[in-house]
């Protein structure tokens, strides 16, 4: 009964046909919004430009309105590179069980802290919060892998990860926002945590849900620097190791001998964008997706009945 | 564990400790749901903790950490005698508080703006769009920002020389550098940063918007009674957070735009540091002792802040 | 308040708890670390056994890279390759120490600031000594190239193999220099013979450049990579320099060089030459790659960076991608700059970069295989395969001499076949095979060997590194070395900032004030040590 209530109450309606008639100011808002379009859009575009523009064109024009001279040459180079797909591999493992796992952290600890007192909970907050702040650093972090027999495997690339307070904390305060009477009604229903937990408080969350998600999903696309201390494996590396390894720029002049071997000056700036575009597109396809929670609003039905 | 303290202390307030002992126990499903975060940030944050101490040691690699002698404050010495560490310290915390101010506010309005904006598909687009920068490298906007504020070969100056403007410096200036900073933070942060306030705002009760139109309020009201009452909790979190987050003034951003001429209004800990384990070799103990300082001044922030956000009526973290 | 005791407690007790538990581990790992340390084995001769080498260095990871199996037919090893990522080479290397995970052989970016690092370890036992060179002969030979490796022993045992720098088989001069555009320069009636210039001369060049725009596209005159900034400065007064400690002996006691009244020649010099328009506007905000870039681009007339032939021939072909038509050998020269003094100037530079160090724990039997391998790699087999590939499938030798097997690209240029492994890169005994690349033309050989060549003592001040200066060991000295950075740091601030030679000397003055406090301690350090 508590649970057709509760499906009923969820409508999808937009908080903006609720407006009143239009104004100048929506004119207003337009023009702001397009004209920070173009200054977000054009130097992504331009990097687009610059990867699959030859390296003489890129030196004659490095700043592009329209492409000539298009070469591939530079994925090319790229996806011929023998790791990379055993990066992109490694990596969407790490983010699919990572994100996972740490939603579950996130969502478990960020709701059991929302609710009321209990016992140890003011001392479980600054403990949880000194951790923000003050941490063992990379050699005992790297002790601990080792004796927990993590080393050079993925779930080193993962465990470690855990839970981000920032993130924890952003969710906790929403927690916290939620009327009381949502949970008081459920309880009178007869309803147990856990049961609130799924049920109600979830979706109605859904758009803190998917921004945090969305933010792990990033925060593990682009974790590298575990795998340099923990993996020797390199087909065990995460997509943006094997990138920055098959990119690393020629910094001082002794390291000119050292890498007269490699590929590496190619193209420079054309293989740095394609590895970029290779490296981003993927994960900035992922809020579209979430968007869909946001744009348009859950609405909240009569908390009675 | 924890209990045992509790209840010892506890019990001086004056509280039987029946009542305490049930208290847990009617809570216990509690203590089970975030009983795997809690491990987690045991085994993964609090064993490896001994590592701070190395801040205040001479590390020897053989004996590890806890083996190591103390050197007291050495480590820290170090690097706060040389003045060029203080120059840069200010510039922390004046470009953190800038950032703060500037910088801050933009999230939110861009949000608000968004979910006035009529047409869907085009807010989807739009909102979309304005989160590309965040996945730009600074690096790579080193190079736009360049093209656009250099002395010489920049568009701004170019279009200043040609309506007969005077010309900035903002890459040689060190008066108009950190303006760069700012307003080139903006840019790159602000769309990405206004995700959580739309999600926020999105969230809000449609019932709300209906009732507001019927009494006849516009959108602004709408803006001010509705919409910012509901991020408010959230841009009072954010807010704090960032307050204690100041002593990191956003390493990669001012390494890629910087250079000798703007040091002293510039560089930062974090770049000071940096250059220095180039130009010498300092021990790594000394990062570990400026990262030890840090946390200590951001942690005391956070919890000035909070102390202040509680005080004015708003929820805090602790 | 009570709450705040509490939290001190507890997190007393976690972290008094958490460290109890780790340094019972820790000190277990220190003593049975003891315990291996004494293991002697007699096998040294022979390859029969088997045996597995952890190698770490800046390679690009690949398992089928055909040295690695030509090193495991031959010396019957199995080699594991780890892979160092160039920006977190310090932390891998202290972490994988710190942790009891040292490779066998671990490359080491070591500079003469961390040889007191090098010294703890070696008195640790976590390094292991090289062993004596008369069974390893091209080890030898190479180590005799090397003067400088006498000051890597620590306490006479030498733990850190060197590499060498191949780049500059003559002498021990630095390739910084500067390329200009000499077609332009004709262009502007300003080219000279041998591209000799003197700096009166060179820097009236540069105002044609800029005045003149022989380029086309708004030619900006002269740029300096970040690293070599303040080169040209030099020739007013040679002795302010980076790569060589800035201290020398005046009336028998050290003085510090960027405080002697020289020293603001060569402030009042670039910021006049910035003031006149001489230097690329926006050269000191600009990035090394755009500057190379630009160059390549033909928008830019003269520009200071180490000119060595691979970096020469780059630019050449990318020079070329972007304008077809340009002949690089009559475009494109290297200037023989003259100082003050009528002289050319340059500094002398430490023939060698990074080394490899051994793991302490490592058997005997296993350093002799290593000691073996890099021996052959020193020689010429070995360099043949760091240089040309695979014999047989790349090149095959005739009657004593080399033929190349390469295959060629759709511009008829030999490719060279990409294998990734950099352990094959021991700092071969390469001078000479350097200058055998068959894609490099022989005219910019040329161009980088006459100016290398023509730097001879009595034609040039060449700037010595004193080694006793360089590895000096004292508490100062190794904190702050000789403030290099912060000195053209300052000059470049002054240069883009002063409003006239007094401004710039004033400036200048009262930094140098600012600086000596600090300064003085490393002057007392080196003096109480004469």
């Amino acid at each position: 009964m508590a649970k057709q209530d509760m499906e009923s109450k969820t409508k999808r309606r937009s908080s903006v046909s609720y407006m009143t008639k239009r104004s100048p100011l929506d004119a207003v808002i337009f023009v702001i919004i397009t004209l920070g379009f173009i200054i977000m859009v054009y130097p992504f575009y331009n990097s687009f430009l610059i990867s699959i523009v030859s390296k003489a064109q890129y030196l004659k024009t490095p700043f592009m309105l329209y492409p000539k001279d298009v070469t591939w040459q530079s994925y090319e180079i790229l996806f011929r590179t023998p790791t990379l797909w055993d990066g992109y591999k490694v990596t969407l493992i790490v983010v699919f069980f990572g994100v996972l796992y740490n939603m579950f952290l996130t969502t478990t600890l960020a709701y059991g802290l929302s609710r009321k007192r209990f016992p140890g909970k003011g001392i479980l907050m600054n403990l949880i919060i000194v951790t923000m702040y003050f941490g063992g650093g990379m050699i005992p972090s790297y002790l601990l892998i080792k004796k927990l027999g993590l080393m050079n495997r993925i779930s080193a690339l993962i465990l470690p990860t855990g839970l981000n307070t920032f993130y924890m904390l952003i969710m906790r305060n929403y927690f916290q926002s939620l009327p009381a009477s949502l949970e008081e009604s459920a309880k009178i229903d007869g309803a147990r945590d856990l049961t609130i937990l799924f049920r109600i408080i979830l979706p109605i969350s859904a758009p803190v849900i998917s921004t945090i998600t969305l933010f792990y999903a990033l925060d593990r696309w682009n974790d590298w620097f575990g795998a340099v201390l923990y993996i020797k494996d390199v087909k065990k590396y995460p997509l943006q190791l094997v990138l920055r390894n098959a990119l690393s720029i020629v910094i001082t002049p002794e390291m000119d001998h050292v890498l007269k071997n490699s590929i590496k000056n190619k193209s420079p700036m054309g293989l740095k964008m394609a590895a970029l575009f290779l490296s981003m597109i993927p994960i900035m396809c992922v809020y579209p997706f979430v968007q869909k929670y946001f744009v348009n609003g859950i609405m909240v039905g009569a908390i009675k009945g | 564990m924890e209990t045992g303290m509790i209840s010892s202390s506890r019990s001086k307030t004056g509280r039987p400790k029946k009542s305490l002992v049930r208290e847990i126990k009617a809570n216990k499903h509690i203590y089970l749901l975030i009983l795997p975060a809690v491990l987690f940030y045991l085994i993964f944050h609090y064993v490896p903790m001994y590592g701070v101490t190395l801040a205040f040691k001479k590390f020897n690699f053989v004996k590890g950490i806890t083996g190591s002698k103390w050197v007291g404050l050495t480590n820290f010495k170090y690097i706060i005698s040389e003045p060029e560490f203080w120059n840069a310290f200010k510039n922390t915390i004046i470009i953190s508080f800038g950032k703060l101010i500037w910088g801050f506010p933009m999230p939110i309005i861009l949000a608000i703006l968004f979910s006035e904006l009529r047409m869907n598909r085009y807010k989807k687009v739009a909102q979309t769009v304005f989160t590309f920068p965040n996945f730009l490298s600074w690096v790579i906007v080193a190079g736009f920002v360049r093209a656009i504020f250099a002395d010489e070969s920049g568009v701004y100056n170019a279009l200043m020389t040609m309506l007969h403007l005077p010309q900035k410096s903002f890459l040689g200036n060190p008066k108009h550098f950190r303006s760069l900073l700012y307003l080139t933070g903006i840019w790159k942060g602000a769309g990405w940063g206004s995700i959580i306030y739309l999600a926020t705002i999105s969230s809000v009760d449609p019932t709300l918007y209906e009732a507001a139109a019927i009494d006849g309020a516009g959108r602004i009201r709408n803006i001010i009674h509705i919409k910012w009452p509901a991020i408010k909790s959230t841009v009072v979190l954010l807010l704090l957070l960032n307050i204690g987050g100041v002593m990191s003034a956003g390493f990669d951003q001012i390494f890629n735009l910087y250079n000798p001429t703007v040091y002293s209004t510039g560089d930062i800990i974090d770049t000071y540091v940096y250059r220095l384990s180039f130009e010498r070799a300092p021990r790594f103990e000394v990062s570990v002792a400026v990262d030890t300082f840090k946390s200590v001044i951001n942690f005391m922030l956070l919890f000035s802040a909070d102390r202040f956000a509680k005080l004015i009526g708003e929820r805090g973290i602790f | 308040m009570g709450k705040k005791k509490r939290l001190i407690s507890l997190f007393c007790l976690l972290a008094m708890l958490s460290a109890v538990f780790m340094g019972c581990n820790g000190s277990k790992d220190a003593s049975s670390r003891a315990n291996e340390k004494g293991k002697q084995n007699e096998n040294t001769g022979n390859m029969d056994k088997k045996l597995k080498l952890t190698i770490a260095d800046l390679s690009e990871y690949d398992v089928e890279d055909p040295m690695y199996k030509i090193l495991a037919k031959k010396f019957n090893v199995e080699v594991d390759p780890v892979e160092i990522s160039w920006d977190t080479w310090e932390q891998q290397a202290n972490t994988w120490i710190a942790g009891g995970d040292m490779p066998d052989a671990l490359d080491y970016e070591l500079k003469p600031e961390k040889m007191e690092i090098l010294g703890e370890w070696a008195d640790q036992g976590i390094l292991k000594e090289i062993p004596s060179l008369d069974k390893y002969p091209n080890m030898k030979a190479l180590y005799d190239q090397i003067p400088e490796a006498e000051h890597l022993k620590v306490n006479g045992k030498l733990y850190a193999w060197p590499k060498l720098r191949g780049d500059n088989p003559y002498n021990s001069i630095d390739s910084k220099s500067i390329a200009y555009r000499r077609d332009w320069a004709e262009k502007v009636g300003m080219a000279k013979e041998n591209d000799e210039y003197t700096i009166d001369e060179f820097l009236e060049l540069l105002k044609k450049f800029k005045d003149e725009d022989p380029g086309g596209q708004g030619t900006l005159p002269y740029s300096e990579v970040s690293y070599f900034f303040g080169y040209i400065a030099n020739s007013q007064y040679d002795k302010l320099t980076k790569d060589v400690l800035n201290y020398e002996k005046k009336d028998g006691k050290f003085v510090w060089i960027p405080a002697q009244p020289e020293a603001v020649e060569n402030v009042k010099f670039l910021n006049q030459m910035y003031r006149d328009g001489l230097f690329w506007k926006d050269f000191y905000s600009t990035d090394d790659g755009t500057m190379i870039d630009y160059f390549n681009a033909g928008k830019l007339g003269a520009l200071t960076n180490n000119w060595t032939i691979g970096r020469i021939n780059d630019t050449r072909k990318s020079m070329i991608e972007v304008d077809p038509n340009l002949d690089f050998e009559k475009a494109v020269g290297i200037v023989k700059l003259k100082g003050k003094d009528g002289k050319m100037f340059n500094t002398e530079y430490a023939n060698w970069w990074s080394a490899m160090l051994f793991n302490g724990q490592m058997e005997d039997a296993k350093m002799d295989r290593l000691m073996s391998i890099i021996d052959w790699m020193h020689g010429e087999e070995g360099t043949r395969m760091d240089f040309f590939g695979i014999e047989g499938k790349d090149y095959k030798m005739q009657d004593g001499k080399m033929q190349l097997l390469w295959e060629k690209n759709e511009n008829g240029d030999l490719v060279k076949p990409a294998y990734k492994a950099q352990f094959r890169y021991m700092g071969s005994l390469g001078g000479e095979f350097n200058m055998e690349d068959p894609n490099v033309p022989e005219y910019v050989k040329n161009l980088y060997l006459n100016h290398i060549k023509d730097q001879t003592p009595e034609a040039a001040n060449i700037r010595k590194r004193d080694l006793d200066l360089v590895y000096f060991k004292g508490k100062n000295m190794t904190k702050y070395v000789d403030f290099a950075q912060e000195t053209f740091d300052e000059i470049l601030q002054i240069t883009i900032s002063a409003k006239g030679p007094e401004d710039a000397e004033s400036k200048y003055t009262k930094w140098v004030e600012s600086m000596m406090p600090r300064v003085q301690k490393v002057l007392d350090e080196l003096n109480s040590s004469l």
